[in-house]
C-alpha cells in the first residue's frame, strides 16, 4: 500500500542522466532546425529585399524592388497559373486513379502483391530517367506515340513542342509515375477497414458500388486528406520533369514557379529576385494549405454538431 | 636478409628509372617555339609536396590529365586531383563554391562567365606572363584582359558554319562547285537535298536549324547585313528591320521552301541520325560527329553572304580559354599554379592538343598554319575566314538563350508575330543585362566601319 506513491513519485522525477539526454536531444534538434531550416529561410527572406548576386559578391538593399519587378512581369502570372493547373490536375489524377486501382487490386483474391509492385515501380524509378524516356516517346517525328496514334488515324502531334500540349504532356507523365504512391496509401487504408462492415452491408442488400460509396470512401477520408495535402505541397514545387522535358518551353509555355525561380537564380544570377519568387510561392502554398485545413475542420465541426 | 636488401635496391633502381623515363618523356612532349619561356629544369615549391584540385569539363578531362601527368613527371612533388563534370554542372558548382571561399585551386573556364566570376579569381602573375611576350606568341591577348589583368588566355578560336552530309550531297547530284555563294543558292541547294514521303512529309531535311542552331544563325545572318549584336553603346541589343529580315528568311525556309520542319529532332541529332542533310552549328560539332556518328562523312563551309559579295562579317567568333585561378589560393599554391600554366601556355603541343580537342583554330600564331589544322576541313576553313569573323567579347549566355526562346520557340513553334517577339526579346535581354558590366567589342573589329551601329 505504501509502495505505490513512491513508485509514482519515481516515475515523475527524471534521473540526472535522463535530463541531460533530453536536453542534448532537444538542443540538437533546435540547432539542426535553426541551421538547416530557419537560417536559410530567414536569409532568403532578407535576400529577397536585396540585389543579391552571390557569384559577384553583391548584396545591396533595394527594398521592395524585387517584388515590384516580378509582380510587374507577366511571367509570374503565367508560372503561377501553370503551377496551380499542374498541381490541381496531377493531385486529382493521382488521387482518383490511385483510389480506383487500389480498390480493384484490393478486391482481388490472388496477385495483390504482384500488381501492387507493378504499379509502384514507377514511383521508385528516378524522375530523371522517366522524364528522358517520356521525352523520347513524345518526339513528334520519330517517337512511338505518334506512330501508334497514326495507326488509329490520329494526325501527328507536336506534344512537347506545342505550347498548348507541353504542360499536359508533362502532367500525364507525372500522373503515370506518381499514381502508385496514392495506390499504396489507399491499399493500406483499405486493409484497416473491418470486413464485418462489408458483410453487414451485404446482408442489408447493399451493392458493391454502394458499399464503396458509403463504407470505403468515408473510412478512407484521413488517407485522402493526407494524399491531397502532401500532393499539393509537393506539386507546387515541381521542377525536375519541367527542366528535363520542356525547359519551361516552348517559350515560357510550361514555366512553373520553381522553374522560374531556378532560371532567375542560376540562369540570370539574381538570387534576390529568385528569393522573392520563393516567398510569393510560399504565401500561395500557405493560403491554400490553411484553406484546406479550415474546410476539413469545418466539416468535422459540422458533423459533431 | 641480403636477398631482401638486394630486392629493395633493385626496386629502388627501377622506380628511379621509371621516374627518369617519365621526366624524359615529359621533356620530349614539350615544344616551345614562342617567346614565352619556361625552364624545364627548375624546382617548384622548394621540392615540397603539393596537391592541386583542378575542376575540368568532362570533354577536356583526358587532355588535362595528360598534361598534368606530364607536369608531375617533371615535378614529382606536384600532384593534381582532377574532378570532371558536365559543362552545366561544372559552372553551376563553381558558381556556388567560389563565392563560398571553397572550390578548386584552378579550373576550366569559359569566357561567358568572366563577368560573374571575376571577383573570385586571381589574375595570372604578370611576372610569369609578360604581356609583350604573349602578344608576340598569341592572338586574342588583349581580348583576354580585364582591367589590365589576365584571368585566362584564349587558346582556340571557335566559330560556326554549315555542315553537310557528303553522301547525300553526292546523291543529289551536287559537287564541290555547288557550295552556295549566296543565301538564295543555299536555299536552292537545301531544296535539292530535301526528301519527302508519299504524303509530302519531310523524311530528310535539306536544312535543319532546330532547337540549338537558329539563335546563332540569326546572328550570323544579321552580320551579313551589317547589323551588329549590340548598338553604339555596346550594351543595347539590336532588333531592327535587318534582324527581322533574317528571321523572316529563316522562317520561309521551313514554311514556304519546305526544306525543314520544326517536327524534326534537334539539328545536331537529326544530322547525326541522317535525317538532315545540312545544319548550321559551332565548329565544335566536327569533333562531336567524329565521336558520336563516325560513319557519316561531312563537309563544312562558312555561311554564304547575301548576294555573293564579301560580307561585312561572315560570322561571330569566340575563344576557348585556359584555366582560371581561384582567388583563395595561398602564395605557395599561386606560384605553383602560375608555373604550371606557364608550362601549358608556352608548350605548342598542349595548345595544339587543346585546340584540336575543342575543335577550334589555335590562337598560338605558330600553330595557325600547322598542317594538321590546315588539312582539317572545319579548322582550315575557319582559319581562312579569321579576318572576317567578329569577336563580340564575352557576352552573357542569356543573349542567345533569350533569342532562342523568342524566335525558335515563340515564332517558329507558337507562331508569334516577329515584331512582337523582337520587342519582348529586347526587353528581356535588357533586363538581364542589368546584372552584367559587359560592353561589346564589336566596334574593335578591324572592319567595324562596314557595320551600322545604331
Amino acid at each position: 500500500m505504501h509502495q505505490q506513491p513512491v513508485v509514482r513519485g519515481k516515475s515523475r522525477r527524471l534521473s540526472q542522466s535522463q535530463r541531460v539526454m533530453i536536453g542534448i536531444t532537444v538542443v540538437a534538434l533546435i540547432v539542426y532546425y535553426a541551421v538547416f531550416f530557419v537560417f536559410p529561410i530567414g536569409y532568403a527572406f532578407v535576400g529577397s529585399f536585396f540585389n543579391w548576386m552571390p557569384t559577384k559578391r553583391v548584396f545591396t538593399p533595394i527594398g521592395l524592388e524585387n517584388y515590384r519587378k516580378i509582380l510587374g512581369q507577366s511571367t509570374l502570372g503565367l508560372a503561377m497559373r501553370n503551377t496551380l493547373v499542374f498541381t490541381a490536375v496531377v493531385t486529382l489524377g493521382r488521387t482518383v486513379l490511385g483510389l480506383l486501382i487500389a480498390a480493384l487490386i484490393h478486391g482481388l483474391n490472388h496477385g495483390k502483391s504482384l500488381f501492387r509492385t507493378i504499379y509502384f515501380i514507377p514511383v521508385v524509378t528516378s524522375t530523371v530517367a522517366v522524364s528522358m524516356v517520356w521525352k523520347w516517346m513524345y518526339e513528334p517525328s520519330n517517337g512511338p506515340l505518334n506512330y501508334y496514334l497514326g495507326l488509329f488515324g490520329v494526325p501527328s502531334q507536336r506534344f512537347l513542342k506545342d505550347s498548348a500540349q507541353a504542360l499536359w504532356c508533362v502532367m500525364a507523365m507525372t500522373v503515370w509515375k506518381e499514381t502508385g504512391y496514392a495506390m499504396v496509401m489507399y491499399m493500406a487504408g483499405m486493409t484497416g477497414i473491418p470486413g464485418t462492415l462489408y458483410e453487414a452491408a451485404e446482408i442489408d442488400g447493399c451493392t458493391r458500388l454502394k458499399a464503396f460509396r458509403y463504407i470505403t470512401l468515408p473510412l478512407l477520408k484521413t488517407t485522402t486528406e493526407f494524399v491531397l495535402l502532401t500532393s499539393f505541397v509537393s506539386y507546387c514545387q515541381t521542377f525536375t520533369q519541367i527542366d528535363l522535358m520542356t525547359g519551361g518551353g516552348p517559350g515560357k509555355a510550361s514555366y512553373t514557379m520553381v522553374y522560374y525561380l531556378y532560371q532567375e537564380a542560376f540562369g540570370n544570377n539574381r538570387f534576390g529576385r529568385a528569393s522573392a519568387i520563393a516567398f510569393v510561392l510560399f504565401a500561395v502554398i500557405l493560403v491554400f494549405s490553411v484553406l484546406q485545413l479550415r474546410i476539413t475542420r469545418g466539416k468535422e465541426a459540422e458533423k459533431h454538431a | 636478409m641480403k636477398k631482401l636488401v638486394a630486392c629493395l635496391l633493385v626496386l629502388l633502381m627501377l622506380t628511379g628509372m621509371v621516374t627518369i623515363a617519365g621526366a624524359e618523356s615529359a621533356r620530349e612532349g614539350y615544344v616551345n617555339t614562342g617567346k614565352l619561356q619556361y625552364d624545364l629544369n627548375h624546382e617548384v615549391n622548394n621540392g615540397e609536396d603539393m596537391t592541386l584540385e583542378f575542376w575540368v569539363q568532362v570533354e577536356l578531362a583526358e587532355t588535362y590529365q595528360k598534361w598534368c601527368d606530364a607536369y608531375t613527371a617533371l615535378h614529382p612533388n606536384i600532384k593534381f586531383n582532377i574532378t570532371q563534370g558536365s559543362n552545366e554542372d561544372h559552372f553551376k558548382k563553381l558558381g556556388m563554391a567560389l563565392p563560398a571561399g571553397s572550390g578548386p585551386h584552378l579550373f576550366h573556364m569559359h569566357n561567358s562567365f568572366i563577368d560573374q566570376f571575376m571577383v573570385n579569381l586571381k589574375p595570372y602573375d604578370p611576372a610569369v606572363f609578360p604581356l609583350d611576350d604573349l602578344r608576340e606568341d598569341y592572338i586574342f591577348v588583349d581580348e583576354s584582359l580585364y582591367g589590365g589583368n589576365m584571368y585566362y588566355q584564349g587558346l582556340a578560336v571557335m566559330s560556326c558554319g554549315v555542315f553537310y552530309n557528303k553522301q547525300m550531297w553526292a546523291d543529289a547530284g551536287l559537287t564541290e562547285n555547288d557550295i552556295p555563294k549566296t543565301w538564295d543558292e543555299l536555299a536552292e541547294v537545301a531544296q535539292k537535298l530535301t526528301q519527302y514521303d508519299e504524303n509530302g512529309n519531310i523524311t530528310v531535311a535539306g536544312f535543319n536549324y532546330n532547337e540549338m542552331s537558329m539563335e546563332y544563325l540569326i546572328t550570323a545572318l544579321h552580320y551579313h547585313l551589317g547589323v551588329p549584336m549590340f548598338g553604339a553603346d555596346g550594351r543595347t541589343p539590336v532588333f531592327n528591320d535587318g534582324f527581322k529580315k533574317c528571321v523572316e528568311w529563316l522562317r520561309d525556309l521551313y514554311t514556304e521552301k519546305k526544306v525543314g520542319s520544326v517536327e524534326l529532332p534537334m539539328s545536331i541529332l537529326s544530322f547525326s541520325q541522317g535525317t538532315s542533310a545540312m545544319t548550321y552549328i559551332g565548329t565544335w560539332f566536327g569533333n562531336w560527329m567524329k565521336v558520336n556518328a563516325p560513319d557519316i562523312e561531312y563537309g563544312f563551309f562558312i555561311l554564304p553572304s547575301v548576294d555573293g559579295n564579301p560580307a561585312p562579317a561572315y560570322d561571330r567568333s569566340n575563344i576557348e580559354v585556359s584555366p582560371s585561378i581561384n582567388a583563395n589560393v595561398t602564395d605557395a599554391e599561386y606560384a605553383v599554379i602560375n608555373d604550371f600554366l606557364c608550362y601549358l601556355l608556352s608548350n605548342d603541343n598542349f595548345v595544339l592538343d587543346f585546340a584540336l580537342k575543342q575543335y577550334g583554330t589555335p590562337t598560338k600564331k605558330c600553330l595557325i598554319d600547322n598542317p594538321d589544322v590546315q588539312a582539317d576541313e572545319v579548322l582550315g576553313t575557319t582559319a581562312r575566314y579569321m579576318d572576317r569573323l567578329i569577336y563580340p567579347g564575352a557576352y552573357p549566355d542569356v543573349y542567345h538563350s533569350t533569342i532562342k526562346k523568342y524566335f525558335y520557340d515563340e515564332v517558329m513553334l507558337n507562331g508569334m508575330d516577329i515584331q512582337e517577339a523582337m520587342d519582348a526579346c529586347k526587353e528581356e535581354i535588357m533586363d538581364a543585362m542589368e546584372t552584367t558590366e559587359f560592353v561589346s567589342e564589336e566596334n574593335k573589329y578591324p572592319h567595324a566601319d562596314e557595320l551600322v551601329f545604331e
